[in-house]
């Protein structure tokens, strides 16, 4: 019997697969070679931008896991991308910046980070069984100021208030080829560490999608969304909230703090205070997976690439004077001392606008205003 | 004893700032049971046009004369409970019905227009705002305590003793109470949700402009005027986890004892314990939500919630 | 007027003998190079030297970050309007808005690191240390802008003017000198790196000069700090050796003042911003409070150095208030000046030419506007200047300054070491 169109779906299969049109395949080897090509060809200013966006994503993915898909909204980001960091620090040998220390490769410090973030993600887990909503949002900030506290006193860990160096490194060696991503060859060229740096986070970026992604569309991933829809009803049938609720925690926590390893490896040196690991990080990345999209995993990493790269399209392309036409009110400005804002400043109230204004008129994000065009195109000639 | 009773005098004027912005939470979340995030943000903005008015404009002499004092504070007033209903009837109206996360995010979002937009306008003025307090103290025994702290104290008072008329006696204060219970039946008993909550945030703002005046003007932890007021509002969060978010009293009960809890552990807490230090403070009130909590989920006085399948 | 013109005729003909006196002397010293124009490298055309900044121009730090960047700017237009670096190059500031964000702060860095010679300036300590490891990866230089004492020997760093370190050393001297003989002094610090240096100092100048430090505290910026006044003011202490920032000052000293608590305070330079002497607290920082700062006090017209510094921001920053930040990012501009006028002498505005000139600098040197830096040959050579300006509080006087010392120095402040 011939399949009347290939995106009906007419079994659980079809349901399941995860990549079901033919159309989605030939976008996936674009990705990939997109994946290959970009940092090889691309400048500093970009590479800088969308590595730290690539970093942004794997957290982002992480966190949709946790509030997305299961309900349990945090503001505790900012914790684990630090505690990923410092593990970095730590056992890249950063901490010892001449020379000595454990110097150890990236595949060890990004595993021992990763499962030191699984760790303190089930100890929180755990008290925020009994919490909700607005309850869980103010607890997951406390643990924010929380983690600098210790950041700041575990100075045989972190290097105290003078923070510690990050790896100089990101050794990767599988026996038949090694790779340091913070100075790659490739194709016999050699690359910047940014460039580098992409390579290592948009890879992480496809592994944790993946690895979502099946969770997501098999078992676990239905009871997260029973859990997230209706707690109680959900226990009712025989979902376990302790274990899902729990293990959700830990694995966005794992997550994020491997994205932090990397945020860690972009930042170069880290410091515990509040401009580089306070509640504006955490807050980034609830405003990423708001704008791409709650509850989906392309939308996580189209949020972190728009809202990463935001700043850098303002600072490019928006004037450096430039005023309201008729009212001649002046909007951007680069005088110090005059009224008008800053093109900074405009990025923060532009990046604030966006989260009001992505939740009020299209709360399922950038990535259902894709999904609209992609329903467009597969109906076309037809409306719907 | 006479340490003790300086740290308790600190702690209860650190408390009273926290009631104040805490009650700021409190009457938004009764109507409309979300937690308003940028009521840092109406904290920060109130004490700039109370600043506007006295410092710029200069009305009747600048704020340490009454006159001056009261008109900036009662133009401020007006207008942050302006901004603040103005917010909830275009925006907020919008979002009833989505979920509590997404509708948080929002009053983030406004949160984060106020550091650039202040920083624009005003240019990071030196110094704080003026009080007729000034800096003169009093004597209680052999403890000093400044003038406005006493002042602080008992304007949280007073407010909390007003919501209490409010929520009591007057007509839209019931009508506040029944909407908080059921929106849909208040609305078949003819009150207006919509006026419910542009009102709700009106106060939400108001309130906000007198803990913003009296933090810049030197009360509590006194951060002078600068857009770091705001983190005073993420400091009051444990007080109303632990009074409960819907209880104007539990509020400021909360509010003391968090400002009393943080002050005595960073008085005691570096003698006994010398490797915590100071900061420790800092992160007790944290400390203590966690704890109260996990022993009773929905605050000290708050309301428990009825879950239903 | 003719006078004048005379003058400045003169002043020509002595500027040209120097500069043939200069080039000879290179012309032995640095072979073919030196009468060409250097070649181009990134961040250098042949005729315009680029140099980067990373600041915060927006935000609650523009305040530190917009008066610093002006201080670079005059003084780069009227050198500029003089003929530039080595009367030829001149020098185009590019200014990246960090918005005291660590991560905008590495954009920034990275978008522009390939078209500047070196950077100007870099604000704040996160970020400074964040953007000194790419510097390190990238072979560039740069100028920190704040006093830290971990800088100093750091080779692509450019440190100028008096460390955190030595400022409270030799603020503790002059304390034990003016009536602290004897007297109980404390310490409170905010807990991070700069608090971290103001404590350094000043436990090593108690160790030279034999005084025990009676209490330490610390305190979050921004949090409530009565608990921390009140266990000074049990403590009985008699002079604070204050490390903080303006707003914390304000409110520390307001609790202060509701304690009856009226010791010395020593405040460390960026914990005094102008202003402050006319809030209520005015009478307080009157009596009690002393500025531990460095290099020469605004409008002093008899150092040579204030006097070119005022003239230039007259001329190009009119309506610039007094400030320390101002004047500490005019120095700045001055010191790079003198390294890539080093670096136009050897012919060589490449990365590591410029790391080259740093090192054959010998002394940096600002007229009196601020201290001299030994930069020596290399960077474990450095000694930065020793000599502290001390500063009362009173109305009407350029940000609130009233000096009582210039050029302080003491055996405490020589006395300071620099680890790593």
């Amino acid at each position: 019997m011939a399949r009347p169109t290939r995106s009906m779906i007419r079994s659980y299969a079809d349901d399941l697969r995860l990549f079901p049109t033919a159309a989605k395949r030939v976008g996936i080897v674009v990705l990939i070679a997109l994946y290959l090509l970009v940092p090889y060809l691309i400048n500093d200013t970009w590479a800088s931008v969308l590595s730290l966006a690539g970093i942004v994503a794997i957290g982002a993915i992480g966190l949709n896991l946790l509030t997305g898909y299961t309900g349990q909204p945090s503001l505790g980001m900012a914790a684990f991308i630090g505690l990923g960091a410092f593990v970095a620090g730590y056992y890249g040998g950063g901490r010892f910046a001449d020379g000595i220390g454990y110097d150890l490769n990236l595949f060890v410090y990004m595993l021992i980070a990763v499962i030191a973030g699984g760790a303190v993600g089930v100890l929180i887990g755990l008290p925020a069984l009994r919490l909700r909503g607005n309850y869980l949002v103010i607890v997951t900030l406390g643990l924010v100021f929380v983690a600098l506290y210790v950041w700041k006193k575990w100075t045989t860990f972190t290097g105290g208030n003078e923070g510690s160096a990050m790896p100089v490194k990101a050794n990767l060696n599988l026996g038949f080829w090694s790779i340091d991503f913070l100075k790659p060859t490739v194709f016999g060229k050699e690359l910047g560490s940014k460039q580098g740096l992409m390579y290592l986070a948009w890879g992480l970026v496809i592994v944790t999608a993946l690895l979502v992604k099946n969770i997501v569309r098999t078992r676990p991933g239905r009871a997260l969304q029973a859990v997230r829809d209706r707690d109680v009803a959900a226990e009712v049938v025989g979902v376990s909230l302790f274990r899902y609720k729990v293990s959700a925690f830990a694995i966005s926590s794992a997550i994020a703090a491997g994205a932090g390893v990397l945020y860690g490896l972009y930042l170069g040196y880290l410091t515990p205070d509040e401009t580089s690991l306070g509640l504006v990080l955490s807050i980034q990345f609830l405003a990423v997976i708001v704008v791409g999209g709650i509850g989906t995993i392309y939308g996580s990493i189209l949020g972190a690439l728009f809202v990463g790269s935001l700043p850098t399209i303002i600072k490019e392309f928006v004037p450096d004077n430039w005023n309201l036409p008729i009212l001649g009110w002046p909007i951007v400005t680069s005088d110090a001392s005059a009224t008008g804002f800053s093109k900074g400043a405009l990025s923060t109230v532009i990046y604030a606008l966006l989260i009001i204004i992505f939740l009020v008129f299209e709360p399922r994000g950038l990535a259902g205003i894709w999904r609209r065009i992609q329903a467009y195109f597969r109906t076309w000639p037809f409306s719907y | 004893m006479t340490k003790f009773f300086s740290l308790l005098a600190d702690g209860l004027a650190l408390g009273a700032v926290y009631a104040l912005v805490a009650l700021g939470f409190v009457v938004i979340f009764r109507a409309t049971g979300v937690i308003n995030f940028a009521q840092g943000g109406l904290v920060i903005f109130g004490a700039f046009l109370v600043y506007q008015a006295q410092n710029t404009w200069d009305w009747f002499g600048g704020g340490s004369t009454w006159p001056g004092f009261i008109s900036s504070a009662l133009f401020a007033i007006v207008c942050v409970a302006a901004i603040g209903a103005a917010f909830e009837a275009l925006v907020l109206r919008r979002m009833i019905g989505q979920p509590i996360f997404a509708i948080i995010l929002i009053t983030i979002g406004l949160f984060l227009l106020v550091e650039p937009i202040t920083t624009t306008i005003w240019h990071n003025p030196p110094g704080g705002i003026q009080t007729p307090w000034g800096t003169k103290t009093v004597s209680l025994g052999s403890v000093n305590i400044l003038q406005v702290n006493i002042a602080t104290v008992v304007l949280g008072a007073l407010v909390m003793g007003g919501f209490f008329l409010l929520f009591q006696y007057t007509k839209v204060g019931v009508g506040m109470r029944a909407t908080a219970v059921d929106q849909e039946a208040a609305l078949a008993q003819g009150i207006s949700v919509r006026r419910i909550f542009a009102l709700s945030w009106a106060i939400a703002g108001a309130v906000a402009v007198v803990a913003g005046m009296m933090l810049a003007g030197g009360a509590g932890p006194a951060p002078g005027l600068s857009v770091s007021l705001g983190l005073i509002a993420l400091r009051a969060f444990p007080a109303i986890i632990l009074g409960g978010l819907d209880s104007p009293s539990g509020a400021v009960v909360g509010g003391l004892t968090i400002g009393v809890a943080e002050v005595m552990a960073k008085g005691y807490i570096p003698d006994r314990f010398p490797a915590l230090g100071a900061e420790f403070g800092d992160i007790v009130p944290y400390i203590i939500m966690v704890i109260i909590l996990l022993v009773r989920p929905f605050g000290l006085f708050g309301t428990r919630e009825v879950r239903r399948v | 007027m003719r006078g004048k013109k005379l003058g400045r005729l003169l002043g020509v003909v002595a500027a040209a003998a120097l500069a043939v006196g200069a080039t000879s002397q290179a012309a032995f010293a640095g072979g073919v190079h030196s009468q060409k124009t250097p070649p181009n490298v990134p961040g250098f055309n042949g005729s315009t030297i680029k140099l980067g900044v990373i600041t915060p121009q927006s935000g609650i730090a523009s305040v530190v970050g917009k008066p610093l960047t002006e201080g670079n700017r005059v003084y780069w237009e009227a050198k500029n309007a003089k003929g530039g670096v080595a009367g030829k190059y001149k020098v185009d500031l590019s200014i990246q808005d960090s918005q005291y964000d660590v991560a905008t702060a590495l954009q920034g860095y990275d978008s522009i690191k390939g078209d500047v010679v070196a950077f100007q300036q870099i604000l704040g300590t996160q970020i400074v240390k964040s953007v000194n490891q790419r510097l390190k990866a990238d072979n560039l230089y740069g100028g920190p802008a704040s006093l830290e004492g971990v800088w100093v020997k750091q080779s692509t760093l450019m440190p100028v003017g008096t460390p955190y370190q030595v400022l409270a050393a030799n603020g503790l001297d002059w304390y034990q000198k003016n009536g602290g003989q004897g007297k109980k002094v404390c310490a409170m610090a905010q807990d991070d790196a700069y608090g971290a240096a103001g404590l350094d100092g000043l436990t090593q100048a108690a160790k030279t000069l034999n005084v025990k430090v009676a209490k330490t505290v610390r305190f979050a910026t921004g949090s409530d700090t009565s608990a921390q006044v009140g266990e000074l003011a049990d403590a009985k202490c008699d002079a604070v050796m204050l490390t903080s920032l303006p707003n914390d000052t304000a409110s520390i000293v307001t609790k202060m003042v509701g304690r009856n608590f009226t010791p010395t305070v020593l405040g460390i330079a960026p914990s005094w911003l102008g202003g402050l002497e006319s809030t209520d607290n005015g009478p307080f920082y009157q009596d009690h409070y002393v500025w531990l700062g460095y290099g020469a006090p605004w409008g002093d017209q008899s150092i040579p150095g204030m006097a070119q510094m005022l003239t230039d921001q007259q001329q190009y920053a009119p309506d610039q208030k007094p400030d320390q930040y101002f004047e500490f990012g005019y120095g700045q501009a001055w010191a790079m000046d003198q390294i890539l006028q080093q670096a136009a002498k050897n012919g060589d505005f490449s990365k590591a030419g410029i790391k080259k000139a740093s090192n054959q600098v010998g002394t940096l040197k600002f007229d009196g506007l601020a201290g001299d830096y030994k930069y020596g040959k290399s960077a474990s050579d450095r000694n930065p200047p020793r000599d502290s300006t001390i500063a009362k509080i009173a109305v009407g006087q350029p940000q609130g300054f009233q000096v009582v010392a210039t050029n302080y120095t003491s055996k405490a402040g020589n006395q300071v070491k620099f680890t790593k």
